[in-house]
């Protein structure tokens, strides 16, 4: 049979546009959404729901470095003890804590005090009016920038903290109603006179899993994610932090603390062990005390070797974050809807990738579900601390990753949440939200209980 | 014939009633479901072994201020001796229940403010040096590293461990009177969270796990927080408390150093370990044995010659730990060694199977 000149030419014209169309197709775009959600911690996910759930090693450490972290485990509980001393001397003279542990219990969340007891899992960040060189807050004469409530035998704490607890009640459109309740601090016993116009914000100790995850964001996937001036108009701003970093010496975008106020966990490790503990580390050689009358003038620096700081740092990076549970019930699949529609994704980001890192590849490239962008954004007066740090307003306050948040009662055993603990459910936390967030609180208000339960058991999950 | 017929149907009914399943009939020994063991045994855990213990660790601080006291009243030797005897005893409690620890022990600090080591020497000498009273109001104001057992061990035995009663200062006796009557608000806080009389206890959250109203998911969940806590004292012991001062031949990283009573503290923690195991404190319990011997005889087998085993290691030991760290280091390399085998047993055997056998 022989096809006709012009029946060929027409079937060759298919054929080759049947060759081209299919070539120029791309390959499918892999919908990250679509991943398995559990997984929170992408190959650094550990499945474990009770008191250890946040102490766990990154499951695919081995050989030394499970070693570093195993190391830098048992000195992240070393209790510290006033100097001289044969072992783990160093504390204070003033300070918050004596161990990490002690504030940071199982790796968890602290809380609030109720009435008139010592301060457990919490401190104030104090300081003046004003900005510093590198635009940090500035320090308050006499207190420097944090307040440190407890003292070695002989000196005296900074000053003493007490709270009185204002309840208020919130209603939903249906007429259901929850409490609410707001922290009144009272600073009582200041060891010296006290500076015009210091400022005082409360913090609880923040869960530690998956922070080593978090710093492996790459910057400009965060910084994309900003959108200080609102230009697409959507009522959510997200502003990047831009903080000092003391170990680079150079500004570095924020990442970690209740607004973002270190760059690197080395920072957030050393500033702790030398704002908290009183211990100095080769990243702050000076004491927190040092130029008040409270310095012992023992020159030891620094009190925690540099081997050990630098075990304590890798332990904390690399606490594995635990997986979801539940995502396949409908209840939760529903309350995660009501996420999305609530627009309370639009802050919570729920699906990042971690930068590639020869260098760190437990924490390389990996899918994770940490639920925040790293940005600043504002909560609105309810929250509002008024002390402003480096580029944060005394409004605004970083998205807290919400990973882990489900198993707060059994790690911690209590449900207290947002920087002061204020808040005694996911409910009361979710009501407080202001600013930018006014529009998905609004939303929450107005569904009906099943859906407001359905959203709480999808915050459970997580 | 009339014997053969009665015979023939005798030999009928017992074989049709051995062929009847256990279901149907009355048996003398329940054959209890998996479901019934488990709940058994956190029913038993919770009351049996660890609100047991706390409540055995309460009345046992309670003779160890009373000793305190009466140490105080007369100085004499004897009096010394029962106050140690007092606080060995109380200790070994307190040991045994860090097999489990979880719950409010860790939640409330309550651990950190009874066990805080090591001893803070130039805090507690400044505040011998004062004259405050040592009221509950004061010490509540104090920080917890001069709080707990060791500021109380290094009062009663001193820095060599051979102080005599002449050797007390009055502030020393008192301020040990305050420590004990610190441990026991702490002990009776600790019973008091465990209490099912009283409100908000975690007992609760124990025994109805799965249910409305438990913080545990799932009677899985406690399972895995059990086991955990096992692992985790052992590796606590073998990894931390003996291979810190092993390994750098450095006898101040010991924990109990003043009373010599180290290697006493970690044998009872791995006897906590088989407290845990077998659901046993003073009374017997259902424990984890009970499930494994129905569902997994072997790995019973392993586990129970593995926590024995670890027991026994102690005994190759005959000095105090801090001279056992130079001089018998081959026991205490096998103390670590056979402790560490039950771990990765606990570890990669028995917490998986219960994962995978515990479906609720």
């Amino acid at each position: 049979m022989k096809f006709p000149g012009k029946i060929l030419l027409v079937l060759s014209c298919f054929l080759i546009l049947a060759v081209l169309l299919h070539s120029c197709r791309k390959a499918e775009e892999w919908d990250e959404e679509q991943s398995d959600e559990r997984l929170s911690g992408g190959s650094q996910t550990v499945f474990s729901e009770g008191v250890g759930a946040f102490s766990e090693a990154f499951p695919t450490l081995t050989g030394t470095r499970l070693e570093m972290h195993d190391l830098g485990d048992a000195h992240f509980e070393a209790t510290f003890v006033s100097s001289p001393a044969p072992l783990f001397q160093g504390l204070g003279t003033i300070f918050n804590s004596n161990s990490c542990f002690n504030c940071h219990i199982n790796d968890g969340r602290g809380k609030p005090i109720l009435n008139t007891e010592p301060l457990a899992s919490m401190l104030f960040r104090v300081s003046i009016p004003g900005s510093g060189v590198h635009g940090e807050p500035l320090s308050a004469p006499g207190y420097g920038g944090q307040l440190q409530d407890k003292a070695t035998f002989g000196y005296s704490p900074e000053a003493g903290v007490t709270v009185n607890w204002i309840e208020s009640t919130a209603f939903f459109t249906d007429g259901d109603s929850i409490k609410l309740r707001e922290p009144v601090w009272n600073f009582v016993n200041h060891y010296t006179s006290v500076p015009a116009g210091m400022m005082y914000s409360a913090r609880v100790a923040p869960p530690l899993h998956g922070m080593g995850l978090l710093e492996q964001i790459d910057e400009y996937k965060i910084r994309e994610l900003a959108d200080v001036n609102d230009l697409d108009g959507d009522g959510i701003s997200g502003k990047p932090n831009s903080v000092w970093d003391e170990k680079n010496q150079r500004k570095m975008l924020g990442r970690f603390g209740w607004k973002s106020e270190a760059a690197t966990l080395d920072q957030q490790v050393a500033g702790a062990y030398n704002e908290d503990m009183g211990v100095t580390s080769y990243i702050f050689r000076t004491e927190s005390s040092f130029g008040q009358v409270q310095y012992d003038n023992i020159r030891d620096e620094p009190e925690v070797p540099d081997s050990i700081f630098n075990s304590v740092v890798f332990y904390v990076k690399t606490l594995a974050v635990p997986a979801r549970r539940k995502v396949t019930d409908p209840v939760v699949k529903r309350g995660k809807e009501i996420f999305s529609q609530a627009s309370c994704n639009k802050c919570h980001i729920p699906t990042i990738r971690t930068k590639t890192d020869v260098t760190f590849p437990e924490a390389s490239n990996q899918l994770i579900h940490p639920y925040t962008d790293l940005l600043l954004h504002d909560m609105g007066p309810g929250l509002a601390d008024q002390r402003p740090a480096y580029e944060a307003s005394g409004q605004e306050w970083r998205t807290p990753p919400l990973w882990g948040i489900g198993l707060t009662q059994l790690v911690n055993g209590h449900n207290n949440y947002l920087h002061d603990g204020r808040a005694r459910s996911l409910m009361e936390a979710v009501m407080w939200h202001g600013g930018e967030a006014e529009a998905s609180v609004n939303f929450v208000k107005a569904l009906p209980k099943a859906d407001r339960d359905a959203l709480l058991s999808f915050l459970r999950s997580l | 014939m009339k014997r053969i017929s009665s015979f023939i149907l005798g030999t009928f009914i017992i074989v049709a009633t051995s062929c009847k399943k256990d279901s149907e009939t009355a048996p003398v020994v329940p054959v209890l479901t998996n479901q019934e063991i488990q709940t058994n045994i956190l029913e038993d855990f919770s009351r049996k072994l660890v609100l047991s213990t706390y409540q055995d660790m309460e009345n046992k601080m309670n003779t160890f201020y009373n000793a305190c006291l009466d140490f105080d009243a007369s100085q004499t030797q004897s009096d010394l001796e029962n106050s140690r005897i007092a606080w060995k005893t109380v200790r070994a409690v307190w040991e045994q229940s860090e097999a489990f620890l979880f719950g409010p022990v860790s939640t409330e600090n309550i651990d950190p403010s009874t066990d805080t080591w090591p001893v803070d020497y130039n805090s507690l000498d400044s505040l011998l040096n004062t004259s405050n009273a040592f009221t509950q109001a004061y010490m509540n104001s104090l920080g917890d590293e001069l709080k707990g057992y060791h500021p109380a061990e290094f009062i009663l035995w001193g820095a060599t461990g051979n102080k005599m009663p002449v050797d007390f200062t009055p502030r020393e006796r008192e301020y040990l009177i305050a420590l004990a009557a610190d441990l026991q608000i702490k002990s009776t806080q600790l019973r008091a969270s465990w209490d099912p009389s009283v409100a908000d206890n975690y007992l609760l959250h124990i025994v109805n796990a799965g249910q409305a109203g438990s913080i545990y998911p799932s009677q899985r969940a406690v399972f895995e927080e059990i086991i955990n806590a096992m692992i985790g004292i052992c590796d606590e012991v073998a990894n931390g408390k003996i291979y810190e001062p092993f390994a750098s031949s450095d006898p101040s990283l010991e924990e109990s150093p003043f009373s010599q009573n180290s290697l006493t503290d970690f044998k009872n923690n791995i006897r906590g370990v088989k407290n845990v195991y077998f659901g046993d404190y003073l009374v017997d319990g259902y424990g984890l044995n009970e499930f494994m011997v129905k569902n997994n005889l072997s790995l019973h087998s392993s586990v129970s010659s593995q926590i024995d085993n670890a027991l026994n290691s102690f005994n190759g030991i005959t000095v105090p730990f801090g001279q056992a760290i130079f001089s018998e280091r081959t026991q205490v390399q096998h103390v670590m060694t056979q402790i560490n085998s039950l771990k990765a047993t606990l570890e990669n055997q028995l917490l998986p199977f219960i994962q995978q056998s515990i479906t609720e």
